[in-house]
Formats: structure tokens, sequence, C-alpha cells
């Protein structure tokens, strides 16, 4: 003879909890579906693909980039300003990217996974407060898609330890 | 072990997979906030955000909203400063191309986009470029890789048509394909290859055909070009 599942039946009880959370889970698109009516899905946002944040250890001022893989920025499209009073005593200086050929552009520099800026603080902070920088960049990612230059403002603090960074706000 | 253990434990899977759904659409709300202001040309950088903590990049796609069953009424100039209607090409199936000229895919894919025409034009096929980008860069482009189909120009005009497509973050090139009535069947993000276009195509021809109603006709292309990306991937 069968005997009934009742709520007293772990068995039971089991399938009520994943009934009701069935039952609840019914978004417009859920994380095991695929989007029909575009490829969005392919690549990331570009606040995701290009992570910009900077730091102050002393004098010096690092802007810091975070490059998701299969993304990359142009060198020759990064530009920073300090914004405010503050002065510096040596322009930015970039490493040398990586020579990548575009069939139009021609030989361009680019920067893959990370990279960082640096520049020195002509004396300290004007009236001591965090340095403001608006840095701008423009990036790719290899799949064929590009983002228009973004231009963010960031508050540098300083770093309690060299890995401290602050973040765009 | 209990009889009860493996029930329990597939009601644990379902209750994570739950959780998991929820936190991904959570994320990807985050994600479409964090990078709104990607279409204004100097902006403030956006706040920390739960989607700046989440490593899995396919998790946090490029956000679109929801993009119109139908190609929105709109105008934009030609080349000679004159205003277009995109209704002028009503009753075609229509390929809106948008580009810019600082973007190096837009530029690979021009000599496709021309092919394209050319070969689709007898079928009711045709090519609208949509450049985000100034009037003077444009027109010297267009004279430059001799482009002959139609290209339409603006900058927040233009951004304005992209955020109507349901497009949050405009990045290029991206590419409309509508039906001969105006209805669209894809959106396509990134660089065009031949396998794919011609993918969307054949689909869209069916439509028109009314071999394949659009709920399908937008499967079959999702289905196919994850087809060709994983060919791409393995080969």
């Amino acid at each position: 003879m069968r005997r009934r599942i009742g709520l007293r039946d772990p068995r039971g009880l089991a399938l009520c909890i994943a009934a009701l959370l069935l039952a609840r889970s019914t978004p417009a698109r859920p994380w095991w579906a695929t989007a029909g009516e575009s490829n969005a899905q392919d690549f990331l946002p570009a606040a995701q693909a290009f992570r910009v944040s900077a730091r102050r250890v002393g004098q010096r001022l690092t802007v810091h980039w975070d490059i998701a893989p299969g993304y990359y920025l142009y060198r020759s499209r990064i530009g920073i300003r300090v914004l405010g009073a503050d002065r510096l005593a040596s322009p930015w200086r970039l490493p040398t990217g990586i020579l990548r050929t575009d069939r139009y552009f021609g030989p361009q520099q680019v920067f893959f996974h990370a990279v960082d800026a640096t520049a020195e603080l002509a004396g300290a902070p004007a009236r001591d407060a965090a340095p403001r920088l608006q840095v701008s960049f423009q990036g790719c990612a290899l799949a064929g898609l590009c983002y228009p230059r973004i231009t963010k403002r960031l508050v540098v603090t300083r770093a309690a330890s060299s890995s401290r960074r602050a973040v765009g706000r | 072990m209990s009889r009860a253990t493996p029930w329990l434990a597939a009601t644990a899977a379902i209750a994570a997979a739950w959780v998991g759904g929820r936190a991904y659409l959570a994320h990807e709300s985050a994600a479409r906030d964090a990078s709104a202001g990607i279409a204004v040309p100097v902006g403030e950088a956006s706040p920390p955000s739960p989607a700046d903590r989440i490593p899995d990049p396919r998790v946090g796609a490029l956000p679109s909203v929801k993009i119109p069953r139908h190609l929105p009424a709109f105008r934009l100039q030609n080349l000679a400063g004159r205003p277009v209607p995109i209704t002028r090409f009503a009753g075609r199936a229509l390929i809106l191309n948008f580009w810019a000229t600082w973007c190096g895919p837009c530029r690979q894919e021009v000599p496709l986009l021309q092919s394209i025409d050319r070969e689709w034009h007898a079928r009711r096929v045709t090519v609208v470029g949509v450049a985000v980008d100034r009037r003077a860069a444009v027109a010297a482009f267009v004279k430059r890789f001799r482009i002959t189909y139609p290209v339409l120009q603006g900058e927040r005009d233009a951004l304005g048509v992209i955020a109507s497509l349901g497009v949050a973050s405009p990045a290029f090139p991206f590419t409309v394909f509508t039906d001969d009535r105006g209805e669209i069947v894809a959106l396509y993000l990134g660089e065009l290859h031949r396998p794919q276009i011609e993918l969307i195509l054949g689909t869209v021809q069916a439509v028109d055909a009314h071999r394949l109603a659009l709920p399908a006709a937008r499967h079959a292309i999702a289905a196919g070009l994850d087809r060709l990306r994983r060919a791409a991937t393995n080969g």
C-alpha cells in the first residue's frame, strides 16, 4: 500500500518548500536564461571593464586602472587633469603599452590587465585637502566593441598603506 | 544515510538556485545603475556599488533596458544637413548600424555592410548607417571609405534615438535589424561578421514571408548566434 506524503514526512516538507521557492522565483529574466533579443550579455558595462582608482603616498599620486580580461585601453586616449589649486612637480608618466596594429588607426599602444599613471605633487596638497583629479580614458573589447570616452572625477585620499586606494566619487 | 537526505539535498539545491537568481537580478539592476552615466561625455564617477564586488564578468552583462517591439519614429540629419525621417525607408527590412568615426570595429565592418547592402537590395533589405559623431568627421569618413548606403548623423539627437531603442549605455558598433513592417527582430552589439549577419537576415526574411513569428525569430537568432559563438570558441 502506498504511503501518503505529508508535511510530517521530510519528503513532503521538502516538496512544499521547493514549490514555494519556485513559485516566488519567476522573474522576467532568470539567471539561467539567455537574452533572446540582443547579445548584451556578451559585454561588460564600461564601469566594470575599466575600473579606475587613485591613491597618494607622500607626494606621489597614482591613478590605477584594472582592465577586465578581453578588454584594453588606448594609451593615447588617457588624460588626467588635476583640479583645484594643486600643482604637479612633473607631468604624468605612463608605461609603454603593447603595440596593437589597428587596420585603420595603424599601430596603437594599448594596455591590457592593468596600468598605473604616476606623478609627483609640488608641495603639500592645497589647504591640506585631498587632491581631486579628472581622468578620461577610452577602450574597447577584443570581441569588437568600443566604449565612448569616459570621464570621471576622483578624490585622492592619502593611503594608509600602499595597498589602499581612494575610489571615484 | 536516511531516506530523507536526498530530498533535503534537492530542496537545498533549489533554494540555492533561487537565492542565486535573486542575487543576479539585484546585481543586474545595480550594474545598470552604475553604468548609466556612460552616455554623458563628462560624468562623475559612479559610487561603489554591489556590482563592483562581483568578479564573474558574465554576471555583469552590458545592460539594456527593454527593447521596443517596433522601431521608434525618429528623424536625423543626412550629411547635407537635411532631416530625414526613418519612415522614408518604410516597407523595407532595415539594418540600422550605429557607429562613430573613432571606433575601430565600426571601421572594420564597413566593407561587409557595403557588400550586404548590394547583395540584399533586391530582397528589400537596406543598410542605414547612423553615425553618432560630428557631421564634418562623418562626411570625411563616408568620403574616405566610399560608403554608398544612406548615412544619417547626429550627436545628442542620435543618443536620444539610442535611448529610445532601450540601450542604456551606448557602445559601438551596434546594429538593429527590423523586418519590413518596422518590427525589431534583433539588436546585435559589437562588430558584425558575415555568418552572424546572414543568420539574422535569413531569419528576418522568414518573418517577412510570415513563415516565422517574431518571438520564434528572436529565439532562433539567439540560438544561432550561440552556435556560432561556440563554433568560434572551439574552432
